[in-house]
C-alpha cells in the first residue's frame, strides 16, 4: 500500500471537476426512484391518521376493497396512532388517482385520546401521556459534569443567562421519500431513494426473516436526504407488504405533506444557559439546562458546552416525548442547536466584557485549526469594520456576526470496494455506496483515475446497489473518508496484477515493470506497451477487491463562517449579503464538489435560522404550514455572495465535509442580525415580525 | 384528485349557463394555478371543470378612448410586458409582483382577481372552517401570524391578490356576466367582508363570472405605486402590501386614494388614511397620523401585531415613493 501522491502531482484530488452524471441529471436522463416505472406496476398510498393521538377501533376497507383497480389493501398495519401523519392503512392500485381515491373511502374509527404537542406543557406532570406505558413524556436524559461549575461562576466577573428556543426543521430533500418493491420468487428487490443500500438490505432482511443475500437494494440516483433517508422506514415495509399482497411491483412515493409530517425532522431545543468569565475574557463556568423533542422519537440532545473550553460545567437534559412525527439525523444532529445558542449568549458575553467576539473566541477556543482559519477568514471578510451593535442609524442597517464548528467525518473500515480492469481496456469500479447528491459517484471515479493515472472518463464507476461491496450510510460526513481510501487501495492492486501480468509477458520481474501516463516501459528502456496494449494480454479481467485502510483518512474538522446581513428596520427584513467560509476537510478530494457541499450547508443555514419553522396547531395537533409555499426556505433571491476558502491539510487524509458547513453560520446569522439591529433574540427563525418587534421593543424601550 | 368532465365552453355567453347548469358547483379553470391546487388537496372536488382558456375572446389587451381593457383569461405575464398596460401608472409593475414567472406565465387577471385566499385553514383539508362552511374560524385560537388586523370578524383571512389593490386606487372596474347579460362594477364594490358572508370573497353570483377588466383613463393623470413587502423576496404573497395613487404638486396629494393587501380579508381602502394626507402637504409627522388614524382600530390576533408596525411603515414608504416618482 501507498500513500496518496502529493497534491502537486495529482490530476484530479484536490483540484476541480465536474460531476461524471452531471450531463445526465441536468438532461433528465439519470432516473430517479420517482422516474422508475415497470410492467403491471400499481401504485401505492397510505392512509394517514387526521388525530394526533388515538386507537383505531375498527377499519372497514370494504368500500375500498371493491373498487376498480385497487389490487391490495392493509389495513392490519397498527392499533394505535401517536401523531397525525401516522400509518392507518394503505393500498395499491392501477393508477395514482385511484390509490388517492381509494383512501377517502376507507372508514376508521378511532377512539380520540389526549394529546401534547407542546414540549412545555409535555412534561408536566398532569400532561396528557405520548405513550401509555410510560410514566411520563421525558425521554432519555444526559448529565455531564466537568471540575466544580459553581466555584467557575464565583471566580466569573460577568455572568450571562439566557434562554434559547430553536424550532424545528424539516430536511425537504428535493426527492421526497419512496421505493418500488418487486418480489421475485422468494427475493425482494428494492428501487429506493436511500443514503443506505446496505443498511436498508439488512433491515428489510431481518424484518421479512429472509437472508440478507436475498434482498437487493438499488438506488441508481436519489435527490438528496439530509439525513433523513438513513435507514428503513414503516412506508418501506408497506410498500413491500403491498407488493407481496398484489404479487406485482409496487411503487410507493409519499408526497410532501406526508415528508412534512412522517419521515423526520431536527429535534427542537430549548436552552436555559449561565455561562461566567473573567474580565479578561477567560472563560469559567457553563451551566446548562435543556429540553426537546424528536416528537415521538427521541435524539434532541445538544454537544454543549459547544467548541469553546470551560474549565467548569454542568449539562442537563432531557427529551420530551409529544405527538409528533419522529425525528431523524439531520445534517450535523445537535450541532446548530447548540452553535445558535452558544454563539448568541458568546455575543452577549462579548458585548458586556467589552471585548470584540472575534478576540473572546481566539481566547477560548482550544483548536488550533480553527485559530488559523479565524484570521483568514476575519481578513477575508474585513472583521475590522464591524461596527458597535446597534450604533447605526438610517432604514438599512448592515451587521456582522461570526461562529464556529466542528465534526468527526472519519472513515469506515468495514468499507470494500471491487476494481476490474477488461481486457478491452475498460475499467469499473463497483462499490455499494450511494449518491445522495454530494458527488460521491464523480469521486469513486476519479479516486480511480488518480490511481490507474487513466482519464476520468475510462472509469466506470458502478454504485448505488446492494449487491456491490459494502460501503456504510451516507451519514455522518463518513462517506468520502470511507470509499475514497478503500476505492484507491483496490484499484492499485488492480494496477499491481496488471503490472504482473506485463512482467510476465516481458519475463522479467514486476518491479522492473515501471507505469507512468497510461504506459508500461520495462526499466531498462526496452520495451513499452500501452494501456491498451497491456490490457490485451489479460485472458480474463483483472478483479481486485480491497478493504478500508488506515493511513489515507483522518478524523475531525473545525471551521468558522463570517456572516454580514442586512436589516431593513421598517419591515424587519433581513437579507444575507456575505457569507464567508473558511472549512478544512484534509485532502480534498474535489474542489468543485467540496465547495459546492459547503455552500449548500450555508444555504441550509440561511434557512434555519431566517425562515424555516415547522408548525404545530396547538387545538388539532395538525402542521399548519406542510407544504412549501408556507414551510418557507431559502430561493434564489436569497442567495448571498459566497466565498468559501479550504484551509490546507491534505497531509492528513481524506475527512468528510458534509456536516460542518452547516454548524458555524446559524449562530453567525443570529449575531450579525443582532448586531445591525442592537438586540439579541432568543427564538429561531429569526423572520421579519419578530426583528419589527425587536426594534420597536427597543426603540419603546429608549 | 377525483375524476371530472371537462367542458369546453363555445363562447363566454355560455359559460354562466353551464354554471347555471350545474347550480354553480363546476369549477372554473383557466390559468390553473389555484384551482389545480385546490383540487389537489382536495378542498374542491368538483364533477365538471370549465377550461376558460378554451374562451379566447376573453385574452386580449385593448386600449380605446375611454381607457384600458384586459379580457379575464390574459395572462398576467402579458400585462407585465405590454407596452400599453405599462402607461398606466404602476399596473405593469403591480402585476409584476404577483408568484413567481412560471406562475405568471400561467396564471390569468381574472384569476388572480378571483383566486380563493391563502389561509392555511382554509387551504388544509383536515380544517372545516367557516369558510368552507364549517362553524368556526381556527386563526383566532391558532397559527395566525400571517392573518387579518383589519376588516375580520367571523374569518380571519387576508386577501391575496396584489393586482387587486393598485387597480383599486386606479378606479378600474370589472364586467361581470351572468345568464341575463353583463354588468361593470367598479372593482372596490366587487369584494366583501366576511360580516356579509364568510363563504365567498366577491360579489359574484354562482352563475356569474369576470370578462373583462377596465382601467379608466385618468389612471395615466396620477402617479401611481404598488409596494409589496414579502417575508422570502424569491416567492411569497404579501405578508402586507400597498397600493397609492394621487395627483402630486410638490409634496402635496390630492385625489389620493390608498388600497392595502395583507391586511384585511378584503383589499382595504384606507380611507382615514386618505382623510388625513389628501390635499395637505405630506411631512414625516402627517404620515405617522396617517398610519396611526387608519390602524386605530386595527384588531391584531396573538400573532399578528407587527402587521400594524408594517402596515404603517409600509404606508409611509409607499406615499414617500410616490412622491419620489
Amino acid at each position: 500500500m501507498t500513500g496518496w501522491k502529493k497534491l502537486n502531482d495529482m490530476t484530479y484530488l484536490g483540484k476541480s471537476y465536474t460531476r461524471v452524471d452531471g450531463p445526465d441529471k441536468v438532461t433528465g436522463r439519470a432516473k430517479y426512484t420517482y422516474d422508475l416505472k415497470f410492467p403491471g406496476m400499481l401504485y401505492g398510498r397510505i392512509l394517514r391518521s387526521p388525530h394526533p393521538h388515538a386507537k383505531i377501533i375498527s377499519i372497514d376497507a370494504s368500500r375500498v376493497v371493491n373498487m376498480p383497480g385497487v389490487k391490495a389493501v392493509l389495513t392490519d398495519i397498527k392499533d394505535e396512532v401517536f401523531f397525525v401523519g401516522d400509518d392507518v392503512a394503505a393500498v395499491a392500485a392501477e393508477t395514482e388517482e385511484i390509490a388517492n381515491e381509494a383512501l377517502l373511502r376507507f372508514k376508521v374509527e378511532y377512539q380520540v385520546l389526549p394529546f401534547t404537542v407542546r414540549e412545555e406543557q409535555a412534561m408536566l406532570d398532569d400532561a396528557p401521556k405520548v405513550f401509555s406505558n410510560r410514566d411520563n413524556n421525558i425521554g432519555s436524559t444526559q448529565d455531564r459534569t466537568e471540575g466544580d461549575v459553581e466555584k467557575g461562576f464565583q471566580e466569573a466577573d460577568v455572568v450571562v443567562e439566557q434562554t434559547y428556543h430553536i424550532n424545528v426543521q424539516v430536511h425537504n430533500p428535493l426527492e421526497v421519500h419512496g421505493c418500488i418493491v418487486k418480489w421475485q420468487d422468494d427475493e425482494l428487490y428494492m428501487w429506493d431513494s436511500t443514503q443506505a443500500v446496505h443498511g436498508e438490505r439488512s433491515a428489510m432482511a431481518r424484518h421479512f426473516k429472509i437472508p440478507e443475500n436475498k434482498v437487493h437494494v438499488i438506488s441508481h440516483h436519489m435527490g438528496g436526504g439530509f439525513g433523513s433517508k438513513l435507514g428503513m422506514k414503516s412506508f418501506h415495509i408497506i410498500c413491500a407488504n403491498l407488493a407481496k399482497k398484489a404479487a406485482v411491483p409496487v411503487k410507493l412515493m409519499l408526497d410532501r405533506e406526508e415528508q412534512f409530517l412522517a419521515v423526520g425532522n431536527r429535534p427542537s431545543s430549548i436552552q436555559k444557559i449561565k455561562i461566567g468569565a473573567k474580565k479578561d475574557g477567560t472563560l469559567t463556568a457553563f451551566q446548562l439546562d435543556s429540553f426537546g423533542t424528536a416528537g415521538i422519537g427521541g435524539g434532541a440532545g445538544v454537544p454543549q458546552p459547544y467548541i469553546y473550553q470551560f474549565p467548569n460545567y454542568k449539562v442537563n437534559h432531557k427529551d420530551v416525548f409529544i405527538n409528533a412525527g419522529a425525528g431523524a439525523p439531520m445534517r450535523a444532529p445537535g450541532h446548530p442547536q447548540a452553535n445558535f445558542a452558544m454563539e448568541s449568549i458568546m455575543d452577549e458575553l462579548a458585548e458586556k466584557l467589552g471585548m470584540d467576539p472575534l478576540e473572546l473566541r481566539i481566547k477560548n477556543d482550544p483548536n488550533k485549526t480553527r485559530q488559523q482559519e479565524y484570521l483568514i477568514g476575519a481578513k477575508q471578510f474585513g472583521w475590522d469594520k464591524r461596527l458597535k451593535s446597534g450604533s447605526q442609524k438610517g432604514k438599512i442597517v448592515k451587521g456582522m456576526g461570526l461562529g464556529s464548528g466542528r465534526w468527526s467525518g472519519g472513515g469506515n473500515r468495514e468499507t470494500k470496494a471491487n476494481v476490474n480492469i477488461y481486457p478491452d481496456g475498460a475499467v469499473d469500479v463497483k462499490i455499494g455506496t450511494q449518491d445522495i447528491g454530494t458527488g460521491a459517484r464523480t469521486i469513486v471515479a476519479a479516486v480511480v483515475a488518480e490511481e490507474l493515472e487513466l482519464d476520468l472518463k475510462d472509469v466506470l464507476p458502478l454504485i448505488g446497489k446492494s449487491d456491490y461491496p459494502w460501503a456504510p450510510a451516507s451519514g455522518g460526513s463518513t462517506t468520502t473518508p470511507s470509499i475514497s481510501p478503500t476505492v484507491k487501495l483496490a484499484a492499485e492492486k488492480a494496477k499491481n496484477s496488471l503490472i504482473v501480468r506485463v512482467a510476465d509477458e516481458w519475463k522479467v520481474t514486476p518491479d522492473q515493470v515501471i507505469y507512468s501516463k497510461k504506459t508500461f516501459t520495462s526499466k531498462d528502456g526496452a520495451q513499452s506497451l500501452s494501456w491498451q496494449e497491456a490490457c490485451e494480454l489479460l485472458r480474463a479481467p483483472i478483479s481486485e477487491m480491497e478493504k478500508w485502510n488506515e493511513g489515507l483518512s483522518d478524523s475531525g474538522t473545525a471551521g468558522c463562517q463570517f456572516v454580514e446581513v442586512e436589516v431593513d428596520k421598517e419591515t424587519g427584513h433581513v437579507k444575507v449579503t456575505r457569507m464567508i467560509g473558511v472549512h478544512d476537510c484534509g485532502l480534498v478530494v474535489n474542489m468543485l464538489t467540496t465547495k459546492n457541499q459547503i455552500q449548500g450547508g450555508m444555504i441550509g443555514e440561511i434557512g434555519y435560522v431566517t425562515m424555516e419553522n415547522r408548525l404545530l396547531d396547538a387545538d388539532t395537533g395538525i402542521m399548519p404550514n406542510a407544504d412549501m409555499e408556507n414551510y418557507k426556505i431559502p430561493g434564489a433571491l436569497e442567495m448571498p455572495d459566497f466565498n468559501i476558502t479550504m484551509f490546507d491539510e491534505s497531509e492528513r487524509g481524506v475527512i468528510g465535509v458534509g456536516e460542518p458547513p452547516a454548524i458555524p453560520g446559524v449562530g453567525a446569522i443570529a449575531n450579525a442580525i443582532a448586531n445591525a439591529i442592537g438586540a439579541h433574540f432568543y427564538e429561531t427563525p429569526i423572520t421579519p415580525d419578530k426583528v419589527l418587534m425587536a426594534i420597536q421593543g427597543k426603540e419603546g424601550k429608549s | 384528485m377525483k375524476e371530472f368532465q371537462y367542458i369546453y365552453p363555445k363562447n363566454s355567453q355560455s359559460v354562466p349557463l353551464i354554471l347555471g347548469e350545474y347550480n354553480g358547483k363546476a369549477l372554473l379553470y383557466a390559468g390553473g394555478t389555484d384551482a389545480l391546487a385546490r383540487m389537489k388537496e382536495g378542498i374542491n372536488r368538483p364533477e365538471q371543470v370549465v377550461n376558460l382558456k378554451a374562451v379566447e375572446e376573453l385574452n386580449y389587451i385593448k386600449e380605446d378612448s375611454d381607457g384600458l381593457n384586459i379580457g379575464a383569461t390574459t395572462p398576467l405575464v402579458d400585462i407585465v410586458n405590454s407596452k400599453v398596460a405599462q402607461t398606466y401608472g404602476g399596473l405593469s409593475r403591480a402585476v409584476e409582483t404577483v408568484a413567481t414567472i412560471q406562475l405568471r406565465n400561467m396564471g390569468t387577471l381574472g384569476g388572480n382577481l378571483c383566486q380563493r385566499p391563502r389561509c392555511w385553514y382554509f387551504r388544509s383539508r383536515h380544517f372545516h372552517c367557516i369558510r368552507k362552511g364549517g362553524d368556526v374560524c381556527f386563526a383566532v385560537s391558532g397559527n395566525n401570524k400571517y392573518h387579518a388586523i383589519l376588516g375580520g370578524s367571523s374569518c380571519y383571512i387576508v386577501y391575496p391578490s396584489d393586482v387587486a389593490p393598485m387597480l383599486i386606487t386606479l378606479q378600474a372596474s370589472v364586467e361581470i356576466l351572468g345568464p341575463k347579460g353583463s354588468r361593470m362594477v367598479p372593482l372596490e364594490d366587487f369584494y366583501i367582508l366576511p360580516k356579509v358572508d364568510p363563504t365567498r370573497e366577491n360579489i359574484l353570483q354562482p352563475d356569474e363570472i369576470v370578462t373583462r377588466v377596465f382601467v379608466p383613463k385618468s389612471a395615466k393623470q396620477v402617479k401611481s405605486i404598488y409596494l409589496k413587502f414579502r417575508e422570502r423576496d424569491s416567492f411569497d404573497f404579501a405578508m402586507v402590501s400597498v397600493a397609492v395613487s394621487a395627483k402630486v404638486s410638490g409634496n402635496k396629494l390630492s385625489d389620493l386614494k390608498i388600497a392595502m393587501g395583507g391586511v384585511a380579508p378584503v383589499p382595504w381602502r384606507a380611507k382615514k388614511a386618505k382623510m388625513v394626507l389628501n390635499g395637505n402637504t405630506v411631512s414625516d409627522e402627517l404620515l405617522k397620523k396617517a398610519g396611526e388614524a387608519e390602524l386605530e382600530n386595527a384588531e391584531p390576533l396573538e400573532q399578528n401585531e407587527y402587521k400594524i408596525t408594517l402596515t404603517k411603515n409600509l404606508l409611509k414608504r409607499a406615499v414617500g415613493e410616490l412622491l419620489a416618482l
